[in-house]
């Protein structure tokens, strides 16, 4: 009795989880899922960990081109099945919570940024950083400046 | 020594070996069990037998009485924090909040819907052999997703960086 | 252990008026330390610490008697070295246990003697991972250590070898374990966008851009293990549901050379260091379970199946005895070992021909509380 209740249970769990697969459905829960664990519940990140904050970053890389198409190819958003609609809306959430809004990104950038080859995501990020230091600007502390 | 623990389980409940064993294969428990056959020699000697009990009710394939499957802790792996002076959602006294974690989705029996489980470690203390190790992995990947991960000491990026022991913290609805 | 230590305290009172007496006319007994282990085959299991030592265990092949162990520090990785001529461990020592500073050691020891020869210390962004192959390896021409990094962000540490110290670190983000190529100085990595990358490093430490393959998993509906072993040149993937990759890393940039499915029904692959690959007969080992779940991907073995590399067939399927990590010697006539959750050690002699079995033999209980890596000497 017992074991029949907790197999069925344990259908209903694993037909549950098979429909959920790695993908929830709303932006926060697609930034905890595929976003929290390195950048944490509070986008702070860790420089002991070697992962960058949002807190006055965010908004900087993504107010430059390069930047934008950098933060499309991040390890967060290569590394999922998110649709490019569903990483738009992770995206905004990050900068509706961690820069004041704005600069959204629309389902159609996202498509268009993702296909743009960028070779080494590190090397790629340098650039972000030349330019935004040549406007003044330092972003958050990242391993391999 | 398990042989022997496995015969003293047989006695004790019913439960046969293959039960135990293949309990063990579906809760993939790994020191757990050797662990709790340490204790168990001990209390075969000395009097009350206290440790094991949740390896017997796991060889009925689960049970609330069964820590390691209770809904929250579907993608754990590590020992149970609210056997080791925390609770579910916090860390023993003492003890800090790993600053990154690794993150499940599971179903609650309950209601049926999907929660995010942060499986954050608490850090800087040696682990507690008497509490449970549970070792599930649903929707867990290896480090080319990270943060679904759980092979690794989520202490690392801690000023105190020893493992001590696991929470499972529902951060969120994942539906 | 407590028990007959008062027995035997119980025993010397008993005896202990007549051997006082007798002492006067007896050789007193000295003390000295094993030189070696025996000669012949033995089996290398790490009991990786968690809060505090690993210890490699050494056993006889033979009668799995013991015969010492060698101690690294926590999170150990192990690889043993062609031909066993040294044993290296990468692990990360707390200054003070469980807090505080810490410091990365690339230990290497004599695996006959069992005493280090010599110790490195790295960068303690050294991963703080479960034992497995691809947090551990060294350069086809034997000169660097090739040592994953997780702070959590990743890199790959690569260590010069002759120099003693660090030679660079290359950033491979989002990308986990980092296998040899077969020639040069060179890794392969897996990275979570489903490509496979390598990265080529020069003498000076100057680390080429990553040379990154077309998708060849997806890593939310078809992962892949991070375990991988190297056959016939290639390198072999598998995927949670029991598909191999397998991968041509020879040029600039991966290529998936062919894939063999070979999981039936309700099976699939299952445990920590899970395959093991015997190069002479071309047979790959992989720990396989039944009731295939959302997370049994690390179920212990119930069979554990022979596939033919050169047929691509599944040639083979042994019962297992619960085995979360596998290895397998490398002469004509190999064995097998596996050490299951419980630290128990098995080992079974292979049979190879037309079709593949195993036939269990010796079994050690308790050899390991966190039982991970297998090696061998043989």
């Amino acid at each position: 009795m017992k074991r029949n209740l907790l197999a069925s249970t344990l259908l209903v769990a694993l037909a549950a989880q098979a429909q959920a697969g790695n993908t929830a459905s709303s932006p926060r829960a697609n930034y905890l899922l595929h976003c929290s664990g390195c950048h944490g519940q509070e986008g702070l990140g860790t420089v002991e960990g070697g992962i960058p904050g949002f807190p006055d970053s965010i908004e900087h890389i993504v107010g430059t081109e390069t930047g934008r198409t950098y933060v499309m190819h991040v390890p967060g958003v290569v590394a999922n099945n998110m649709t490019d609609a569903q990483i738009a809306d992770v995206m905004n959430y990050i900068l509706d919570r961690w820069s004041g809004g704005g600069a959204h990104f629309t389902a159609e950038e996202v498509t268009r940024r993702r296909a743009i080859p960028v070779g080494d995501v590190v090397a790629y990020r340098r650039e972000v950083v030349e330019e935004l230091r040549r406007s003044g600007i330092e972003i958050a502390t990242y391993p391999w400046p | 020594m398990t042989r022997f623990i496995d015969s003293f389980l047989r006695r004790l409940d019913g439960a046969t070996e293959a039960n135990i064993r293949s309990s063990a294969r579906r809760n993939g428990r790994r020191s757990f069990l050797a662990r709790t056959g340490l204790a168990l020699m001990g209390a075969a000697v000395s009097g009350p037998i206290l440790p094991f009990d949740r390896r017997a009710f796991a060889s009925e394939g689960g049970g609330a009485e069964d820590p390691c499957s209770y809904w929250r802790h579907c993608a754990i792996d590590g020992f149970l924090c609210d056997q080791s002076g925390g609770s579910l959602t916090t860390c023993p006294p003492g003890s800090s909040v790993s600053a990154v974690s690794w993150v499940g989705t599971c179903a609650n029996p309950d209601d049926n819907k999907n929660y995010l489980i942060s499986y954050n470690d608490c850090c800087g203390k040696p682990f507690v052999p008497s509490a449970a190790f549970c070792n599930n992995n649903q929707g867990e990947r290896p480090g080319y997703q990270m943060g679904l991960y759980n092979d690794l000491n989520w202490c690392t990026a801690n000023t105190d960086k020893g493992y001590h022991c696991t929470v499972s913290v529902v951060v969120g609805l994942a539906d | 252990m407590k028990h007959h230590f008062i027995l035997s305290l119980s025993v010397l009172a008993a005896s202990g008026g007549p051997l006082l007496a007798q002492t006067a006319e007896i050789e007193p007994e000295t003390l000295t330390v094993e030189e070696r282990i025996s000669e012949g085959n033995h089996i290398y299991v790490m009991d990786m610490g968690i809060s505090g030592p690993s210890a490699i265990a050494v056993l006889n092949a033979d009668d799995l008697s013991m015969e010492g162990n060698m101690g690294s520090g926590t999170f150990s990785q192990m690889l043993m070295s062609p031909g066993a001529e040294s044993l290296f461990t990468g692990s990360v020592y707390f200054k003070r246990f469980t807090r505080g500073p810490i410091e990365a050691v690339i230990e290497e020891f004599d695996p006959t003697t069992l005493s280090v020869k010599r110790e490195i210390v790295v960068s303690d962004k050294m991963a703080q991972t479960l034992t497995q192959r691809g947090a551990l390896n060294r350069s086809a021409d034997g000169n660097y250590l090739i040592v994953q990094n997780a702070t959590p962000a990743t890199s790959v540490n690569i260590v010069d070898l002759a120099a003693g110290k660090d030679l660079v670190e290359v950033p491979t983000p989002g990308c986990w374990t980092a296998y040899p190529a077969l020639e040069g100085l060179a890794f392969t990595t897996i990275c979570g966008d489903g490509t496979i990358v390598k990265y080529t490093v020069s003498a000076d430490g100057t680390a080429s851009a990553p040379g990154r393959s077309e998708p060849m998993f997806d890593a939310d509906t078809s992962p892949i293990f991070g375990n991988a072993v190297r056959a016939d040149g290639l390198l072999v993937y598998v995927s949670y549901a029991g598909k191999l990759l397998m991968v041509d890393d020879s040029g600039e940039v991966p290529v998936l050379s062919r894939t063999v499915d070979f999981a039936v029904d309700d099976w699939a692959p299952g445990g920590y260091n899970l395959m093991a690959y015997h190069a002479p007969s071309k047979t790959l080992f992989v720990m396989m379970h039944s009731g295939v779940s959302d997370g049994s991907h690390k179920a212990p073995a119930e069979e554990i199946w022979a596939i033919d590399l050169a047929s691509d067939k599944v040639v083979g399927r042994s019962p297992a005895k619960g085995e979360s990590n596998i290895a397998v010697s490398a002469g004509e006539t190999p064995q097998l070992v596996g050490v299951d959750h419980l630290g128990g050690v098995h080992v079974y002699d292979v049979t190879l021909g037309e079709t593949v079995s195993l036939t269990p033999g010796p079994s050690r209980e308790g050899v390991a509380i966190f039982a991970m890596m297998i090696a061998t000497d043989y």
